[in-house]
C-alpha cells in the first residue's frame, strides 16, 4: 500500500500505539517480532500480524520519519547466538503523530464503577 | 485379500508422508518464507534485500524461540502453520511494496513484445507465398527476436550515459558502413537497391537500422552539449544540417526514400526538443522531409498498396519484386500493408495502431520524466523513430518490431532497451528517499 502523506494508517496507528506503550514500560527500541508480539498481545495470540504486512509498514514509518531504525551491536546478537535484530524507535515525529492521534479521536469514557447499593 | 493391498499400501504411504511432513514442517515453512523473501526482492539493490532478509531471519528465529520457551503449549507443526500463515497473509504487502519499485516501464515492454509477437503470424503468412521452406522466414526471425532480446535486457541493466563518450565512434562506424553498401563488391544490389551488406552465412545485414540508433545517440550526445549555442545558426543549425544531411545522402543513395525520410524527421524533433529554433526546425524539415514526402505521396496515390502488395510472388532471394511502374515490394520485409495485406487487414492494422501509439505515449513520457537533457533526447529520438517508421510503414517502410528484418530486430529492440535504461533511471531518481533504507 502506498503512503499517503500526513495520513497515518490503521496498521501504523497500532505500531505508534504498541511502541509508545514499550517506551513507557522502559523499551525505548523494539525489534520486528517483539511488536508483532506487542501489538497482538504476546505470544498467546492466535496470529500475529504477517510479515509483509508488519515489516512493509515499518519501513514506511521510516520513510515518513516516524521511527529510525539501526542494526544492533552484533557482540549482542552473537552472545546469544541468534540473528541479529533491527532496532526501531519512535522520533518526535512519530510521537507528535500519535499525539494528534490520540486528540482527534474521541477517547472512550472509563466505565463508571457503581458501588452496589446497601440491601 | 489381495484386493486389500493396494488400499493398505496408500494408507501407509499417507501416513508415512503425513509423518515426514510433521516432522520437516518447520524447515520446510522456514525455507518457504525464505524463498518468498528472495523472490520478492529479487532485483532490488543488496541493502535493502540485506535488510529484509535478516529481519524476516531474525523474525522467524524470535517465533520459534518464543514458542519453545513457551514448553509443549506450541508443537513444531503449530508452529509451522503459524509461520505459514503469516507468510501467506503477508504477501499481498510484500506484493504492493514491491511493485512500488518497479524500475522500468513495463507498459513499454510488454507493447514491444506484443507487437514483435504480432508480426510472426504475418511473417509466416508470407512465407507460404512462394517458398519451399515456409518455416524460413518465422524461424529466422524468432531467432533474431531472442538475440535481439537479449541485446535488450543487456541494455537496460547497463547506464544509457555510458553510451556517450561512445556516441562519436558509433557515428562513424555507421557512416562508414553505410558508405561501404554503395561500394560494389561489398555492398548487395538487389534490383537496383544496395541496401545491404552480406556477411557470408550470417545473410545480408541492413545497416540503415543500426546508422538509426547511432544517429540518435551521437545527436542526443552532441545537442545536449551544445545549450545556447543550439539557437545559434552557424554553431547549431549548420554543422546539424551537415550531420544530418550526410547520413541522409548516404541513405538515400541506396535509395531508401523512407528511412531518409525518418532521419530527417527525427532530426527535426530532436532539434526541437533541444530547444532549438522552430524556423530552423522548420527548414530542417523542409531540406530533407518535404521532397521526399511529396515523392513517397506520389506513389501512394498511384497504387492501391494493400493487398496487391501481399499478393506479390517473391521472386528472389529477398523476395522482391518491382511493379509495372518500378516499385519495389517485398512481401515479408515490407509494410503494415503487405505484412497484413490479406488476412483481417483493418482489424490487424487497428491493433497495430494502438500498440504504436502506447508505445509513443510511453516513449514521451519517459523523455519527460528522464533525469538529464541527454536521457530526455535520446528517448525522444528513439521515440519519434519508431513513431515515424510505423507511420511511414503505409508506403512500403518496414513495421517496426512486426516487418520481417534481423536488421530492424537487432537496432529497435536494442534501441528500446536504451527507452528502458532511461526509464529505470528516472525511476531510481523519483524513489530517493528509498536510498535512506
Amino acid at each position: 500500500m502506498r503512503r499517503k502523506p500526513d495520513i497515518i494508517l490503521p496498521i501504523e496507528e497500532s505500531i505508534l500505539n504498541a511502541a509508545i506503550d514499550l517506551r513507557l514500560r522502559g523499551v525505548p527500541a523494539f525489534h520486528g517480532f517483539l511488536m508483532a508480539t506487542q501489538m497482538k498481545g504476546g505470544m498467546r495470540a492466535r496470529l500475529l500480524t504477517a510479515y509483509g504486512t508488519l515489516y512493509k509498514a515499518l519501513i514506511r514509518m521510516e520513510k515518513a520519519g516516524l521511527l529510525v531504525s539501526r542494526w544492533e551491536d552484533p557482540s549482542a546478537a552473537a552472545r546469544e547466538n541468534r540473528p541479529r535484530r533491527r532496532l526501531y524507535e519512535v522520533t518526535s515525529v512519530g510521537e507528535a503523530a500519535w499525539r494528534d492521534i490520540r486528540l482527534a479521536r474521541p477517547q472512550p469514557f472509563p466505565k463508571l464503577v457503581t458501588e452496589p447499593s446497601a440491601p | 485379500m489381495s484386493e486389500y493391498i493396494p488400499m493398505l499400501l496408500v494408507g501407509v504411504a499417507t501416513l508415512a508422508i503425513g509423518a515426514v511432513a510433521r516432522a520437516f514442517a518447520l524447515p520446510i515453512v522456514t525455507a518457504l518464507v525464505r524463498f518468498w523473501v528472495w523472490l520478492h526482492t529479487l532485483g532490488l539493490r543488496p541493502e535493502i534485500r540485506e535488510r529484509i532478509r535478516d529481519e524476516v531471519a531474525s523474525d522467524l528465529w524470535e517465533q520459534e524461540n518464543e514458542a519453545r520457551s513457551e514448553g509443549t503449549r506450541y508443537s513444531p507443526d503449530a508452529i509451522a502453520l503459524h509461520i505459514l500463515l503469516r507468510l501467506i497473509l503477508g504477501m499481498p504487502g510484500d506484493a504492493f511494496w514491491r511493485l512500488g519499485y518497479v524500475t522500468i516501464d513495463y507498459g513499454l515492454l510488454a507493447a514491444v513484445a506484443a507487437l514483435t509477437a504480432f508480426g510472426m503470424p504475418a511473417v509466416y503468412g508470407a512465407g507460404l507465398v512462394g517458398n519451399s521452406n515456409t518455416e524460413h522466414f518465422v524461424v529466422s526471425q524468432s531467432a533474431w527476436a531472442l538475440v535481439a532480446a537479449a541485446a535488450l535486457f543487456f541494455l537496460v541493466r547497463t547506464r544509457y550515459r555510458g553510451l556517450r563518450p561512445w556516441s562519436p565512434m558509433l557515428m562513424l562506424a555507421a557512416l562508414i558502413v553505410l558508405a561501404a553498401v554503395l561500394v560494389p563488391g561489398i555492398g548487395v544490389n538487389h534490383a537496383g537497391v544496395a541496401r545491404w551488406i552480406a556477411l557470408g552465412r550470417l545473410g545480408p545485414v541492413q545497416p540503415t537500422s543500426f546508422a538509426g540508433l547511432a544517429f540518435v545517440i551521437y545527436l542526443s550526445a552532441w545537442l545536449s552539449g551544445r545549450h545556447r549555442s543550439i539557437k545559434s545558426f552557424s554553431d547549431g543549425f549548420v554543422p546539424l544540417c551537415l550531420i544530418t544531411g550526410l547520413l541522409c545522402g548516404l541513405v538515400m543513395a541506396q535509395p531508401d526514400m523512407s528511412m531518409t525520410l525518418v532521419i530527417g524527421l527525427t532530426a527535426t524533433v530532436l532539434l526541437l526538443k533541444a530547444g532549438g529554433r522552430r524556423i530552423h526546425a522548420l527548414s530542417l524539415a523542409a531540406v530533407f522531409c518535404l521532397p521526399i514526402t511529396i515523392a513517397l505521396a506520389g506513389t501512394v496515390s498511384r497504387h492501391t498498396v494493400p493487398s496487391q502488395a501481399f499478393a506479390y510472388p517473391a521472386t528472389d532471394a529477398f523476395g522482391a519484386r518491382s511493379d509495372v511502374n518500378g516499385i519495389i515490394w517485398w512481401s515479408h520485409t515490407g509494410g503494415l500493408a503487405s505484412v497484413f495485406g490479406s488476412a483481417a487487414p483493418w482489424v490487424a492494422t487497428a491493433v497495430l495502431v494502438a500498440l504504436y501509439t502506447f508505445l509513443v505515449y510511453r516513449g514521451v513520457r519517459i523523455s519527460l520524466s528522464a533525469p538529464d537533457n541527454f536521457g530526455a533526447l535520446m528517448a525522444i529520438g528513439i521515440t519519434a523513430w519508431i513513431a515515424f517508421q510505423a507511420a511511414l510503414s503505409i508506403v512500403g517502410a518496414p513495421a517496426p518490431f512486426a516487418s520481417y528484418s534481423g536488421s530492424g530486430l537487432y537496432s529497435l529492440l536494442p534501441a528500446t532497451g536504451v527507452l528502458l535504461s532511461i526509464s529505470r533511471e528516472a525511476s531510481r531518481r523519483r524513489r530517493a528517499p528509498v536510498r535512506s533504507l
